[in-house]
Formats: C-alpha cells, structure tokens, sequence
C-alpha cells in the first residue's frame, strides 16, 4: 500500500539522513558542544572561584599563608565528609584559587573578571571583610565555600560547627547545561527542520505543486511535526547517552513525564515553525525570522547560564517563553526528581501553545 | 470540457489577464502563445485552481474549483514552470510519493517511468538529472493520475532540441491515445506539430484562436496579399513582436 502520509515522513527520513552535514549538526554538534562545556566550567557543581586575599601591614603574605592552609584543609574535610563520590568532591574542593594581592591589584583583578571576590582582615580582631558583587553567583558561592570551609578546619581543630555538603546530583554546570542544550535542540531542530524546510520547499515552487494534488494539506505539515519528532527524540538519545556515560547526568523525575514535556515542547515549536513559515517566500526573510526567534529565547531563556542574574521585573516575562518552560521542566526532571505534578501544567501549556500557532499557520498558510 | 468565460485578473498594478473567455474541447491539443507577460501563465494558474480570478467563473466539465476543489484536483495533470523537486529523493521515489497523493501504488510509478522513458534512471538522485529528464520528470508527474486534462506551462523551455523532441514524443504517444492538453510555449514549431488549436495572447489578452489554417485564412482575409503565410508571421503581425521577445 503506498500511502501518502508515510510517504511523506519517509521522503522527509530520507532527505534528512542523505545529508552529512544535517547529521553532523542535530547529532555530533550538541555532544560536542556538551562535551567542551562540561569540561570548560567543570563538573564540579559550578562553585569553582577565584578570590585574593589582600595582603597588608597587618596581614602580611605569611598571614595569609598560614590561613589559607586552614582554609584547604576545610574544604577537604567538607569536600569528603559530604561526597556521594570522592572523585567530584576533590574536584570541587581544589576549585577555590587564591591569589595574594594588594587592594589595588585586587580591585583591577576584579574589574577584569580574574577573581570573583577579595577577602581582607579587619583591623583590630580576627574578622575577614568578603567584598564581591551579590549578583555575582561564583563570588556568593566562593564565599559560601571558603566561609563553610573556615567553621570545618575549626571543626577539625576540635572547633566549630558542621558543614554540609555542597556535591549533591544535579548541582554541577553539566546537569543544569545538559536540560537546556536538550530543550534548545528541540526549538532549533523544530525552526531549522521544519520551518526552513517548508520556506525553501515554497522557494522551489514544489509546495504549490504538492498543493495542485488531493493532498491534504494539514497532513502535509503534520508530516513534518512526526517526522521532526522522531529525529529529535534519536538526536535527545544520542545526547543523553553521552552525557550519562561521560559525565554521568541521570535522569533522577519522571520518564513518563520526560516524555510527555518533550512531545509537548516538540508541539510548541513545531507549531511555531508553522506559523513562521506560513508567508515567507524569500530566504533572507527566512533566515531573518529563524534568527529573531531563536536568538532571543537562547539567551532568555538560561540555557547556559541561569536567568535570575536578570533583573526582577524581567523574570515572569522570562518565565513565560516555551524555552524557558521546555528547559525549567526538563531541568527538574533531570536534577529534581519532579514528575507529572509538576511539568503537568507546562505541558500542557507548550502542546496548547503547539496547537494554537499550528491553527493560526493553517489559516493564513500561503501555499502558492 | 473547460469553460472560461469573462475571467480578469491583477496583481498590484499589473493587470495579467483583462476579460478572457475561451472554450477548451475534449479530446483536442491547444497551444497558449504569446510573449512574456503576456498572461498565459496567469491564465493556466487559473484553470489549475492555483490563482482565483478577480472576476469571471471557471467551470470544468461542470464542476467549480469553489465547489469541487479535491474532485478536480484528482482529474487534471499539471507540470508548472520552474518547479524543483527534492534533490535528494530518487526518480522513482518522486513518483511514488505523487503516486501516493492519488490513493495510487507503486506500479503506477513504474508504468510512467517507462511512459517518460526515465527507467534507467529510476535510482538517480533527482538532483543529478539533467534539465530535460526532470522535464520528463514534472511531465511523469503530470501524468500519474492518468489525468483527463493535461495543463503543461512551457514544458520544453530552455531544453536543446534533441531533448524537446523526447518530450514531443511523449505528447504525441498520449494524443493517439485521446488526451486534451492545455499547453503554454514560446516556441511556434511546438505550437504547429503538437496542437490542433492555437491561441495567440498578447498584453492580457486572446488576439485570435483557431487552428493553424483558420488563423492563416483570417489573416488573408484581413491583409490581402499581405497576410501571414506562417504562425511566425502571423504572430508579429497581430502582436508586433517576435515570440522571444
């Protein structure tokens, strides 16, 4: 039986898997990008910092070195005491970087980005004065480390309180990296791979020859939605496979849930790959659309960096957009053990939204 | 068969097709000649059902495009102009997949493969066809549904002629076997070997229609001594232009 819909997917299979360069970007790129990521910012639990200690009449070099050996000894213990593995928490604890500067060297290290914070004795006692940047996430983190690690070494010298652990799944830059890369695949392989496709088909004139036949015409682009669909899903497996294996990112919520966002994010940008491409006809318009939608949402959307650093007001429009959603729903599934009670609603949202920008894309659909 | 009566149509403020009416036949081949702009694209579309008319009704074999869209779609075989088709998908596998639009198997795909003589290629990638093979391709294509009426929009253009001659072939073998053919060209030995009636358009416009001896004999009668003794000469006295141009 040679039945159109089928045909369909598989004429699109074939167009896919008969391209090298398609296969090298939906698969190799994201592992690799993954890949050089995960081992650029560490799998250490994105803590890793770079704070001075400034050096003065008080607190002379030898001051600090002495400190500092209290210091490492803190991080060790807490590093270990707390650690699922021993290997993440050694990382994590050589994560802190030390460098002894004066106030002036310190202040132009920071202004430059070399540390994240500077730490100088207060004159007259034993307290340290942390400066740095609240907004800044690596500075607050560094000064949680070095602060825990302090209340530790003093544990250790029969004082102090306990420290607790700051290796837990899901804290490391790869686990929260990995949930975004995936939810950014899903709109870039939905925009490029379908939206794209369908302009440059209207370019070639071959969507109004395909119109000219009793095809229908939703099934047409509903072809493209499965076959979208079933390549990212191998594109998310090929992902997941890698990251499991080499890093060992887990899946810690619901698969059941996993899968019902994934088709829902698949909805939401295949509808909206639809709705793009109903009237273009011209490549660069095209292209221009694709970017304008895909650039704001990857840097909206805290795909590689969270987007609370954003201002307050910003956050619910953020919030709002169907990367955010896709990626803060996957992200809690991988590193927070949610399920259906929580991504149930985002699900929804995304495969409502799917629909609604795949009606609208029908009705003013120009197939000539 | 195919009634068009009083159609216009404009795009901004262009006006490609001013108040045409034309009767097409069953069973009969008819040319569509004129200059560029002169409208026959536009018209065809709109015999296709693939542009509306700003006015004037369509009607084919009684049936509306309005009305009976999916019907008419399953009984007209079209090839447009410049129509590019996936790169990477076999000849064979092109033709399934329109096949497939027609409720049609795979045996349909391999009768039109000998038909359009394209057998020995049937595994090459549509992109490594040369221009007149995907000619016989689109016209393949056309042909699938086993069409009652046959529309092809300059189906020869650009081809050498060893290559155009293939394609009369094929039109030829399917006027013995009693098809009707709308077809567009710019090439007058097209026009006089392959249809029975010819319809010369200029500006939007049907300037005359008949067959070859009735547009030669009309243009006597018009011209005396002077009149046309060819289709080419005919064309430049009604329109003042080579086709070409």
């Amino acid at each position: 039986m040679n039945r159109p819909f089928a045909n369909l997917v598989a004429l699109q299979f074939k167009e896919f898997f008969r391209e090298p360069e398609i296969i090298f970007w939906a698969f190799v790129l994201p592992i690799v990008l993954s890949w050089l990521l995960g081992i650029a910012i560490g799998t250490g639990g994105g803590t890793t910092a770079t704070a001075a200690v400034i050096e003065s009449a008080e607190a002379p070099r030898e001051y600090w070195l002495s400190w500092m050996e209290r210091v490492k000894i803190g991080i060790e213990e807490t590093g270990i005491r707390g650690a699922s593995s021993s290997k993440s928490a050694s990382r994590e604890a050589s994560g802190v970087e030390f460098l002894v500067l004066s106030r002036d060297e310190a202040l132009l290290a920071l202004k430059k980005g070399r540390i994240a914070l500077f730490i100088e004795k207060i004159p007259g006692g034993d307290a340290l004065r942390y400066s740095f940047d609240p907004r800044n996430g690596e500075a607050r983190m560094g000064h949680l480390v070095i602060d825990r690690a302090l209340d530790a070494g003093a544990r250790a010298h029969g004082e102090g309180n306990e420290v607790a652990s700051l290796e837990i799944q899901g804290t490391r830059y790869i686990d929260f990296l990995v949930p975004g890369l995936l939810a950014m695949d899903i709109m870039s392989s939905a925009l490029w791979g379908i939206g794209w496709a369908l302009i440059e088909i209207r370019i070639k004139k071959l969507l109004r020859r395909m119109a000219a036949t009793p095809m229908h015409k939703s099934m047409y682009l509903c072809s493209h939605f499965v076959t979208r669909l079933i390549v990212n899903a191998l594109e998310f497996l090929a992902l997941y496979l890698f990251v499991y294996f080499y890093f060992g990112v887990k899946i810690q919520g619901s698969v059941p849930a996993l899968i019902a966002i994934f088709i829902a994010g698949n909805m939401a940008f295949a509808g909206l790959s639809v709705l793009m491409s109903s009237r273009t006809a011209n490549p660069r318009v095209g292209n221009g659309l694709i970017n304008a939608i895909t650039f704001p949402m990857m840097l909206l959307s805290g795909i590689f960096f969270s987007y609370h650093h954003f201002p307050g007001w910003a956050i619910p429009l953020v919030r709002k957009l169907p990367l955010t959603m896709l990626a803060d729903s996957m992200r809690s599934i991988f590193n927070e053990g949610a399920g259906f009670a929580q991504v149930g609603l985002p699900a929804l949202i995304l495969a409502a939204m799917g629909m609604v920008f795949f009606y609208v894309g029908m009705k003013i659909y120009k197939w000539n | 068969m195919i009634s068009v009566r009083n159609i216009s149509k404009s795009f901004k403020d262009v006006q490609a097709v001013r108040v045409v009416s034309l009767e097409f036949e069953k069973g009969r081949f008819v040319a569509l000649l004129g200059p560029n702009g002169a409208g026959k694209t536009t018209l065809v579309e709109m015999i296709e059902g693939i542009q509306k008319p700003d006015a004037g009704t369509i009607t084919i074999l009684g049936k509306s495009w309005r009305h009976d869209e999916r019907h008419l779609r399953r009984i007209i075989g079209l090839a447009l102009q410049e129509t590019n088709f996936i790169d990477k998908l076999t000849v064979e596998e092109t033709l399934r997949l329109f096949a497939s639009f027609f409720g049609l198997g795979r045996e349909r795909a391999r009768e039109i493969l000998d038909l359009i003589n394209l057998g020995e290629k049937r595994r090459s990638y549509v992109m490594n066809l040369s221009h007149g093979m995907r000619q016989r391709l689109s016209i393949g294509i056309a042909l699938i549904n086993d069409p009652e009426i046959l529309i092809l929009d300059e189906p020869t253009t650009g081809l050498d002629p060893v290559a155009r001659r293939e394609i009369w072939d094929i039109l030829m073998n399917l006027k013995k076997r009693g098809a009707s053919l709308i077809l567009t060209t710019h090439y007058m030995e097209e026009a006089e070997y392959l249809c029975d009636d010819i319809v010369i358009m200029d500006k939007g416009r049907v300037l005359v229609r008949g067959t070859l001896d009735e547009l030669l004999k009309a243009d006597g009668e018009r011209n005396g001594a002077r009149g046309a003794q060819s289709l080419d000469e005919l064309f430049i006295s009604l329109t003042g232009r080579h086709l070409n141009e």
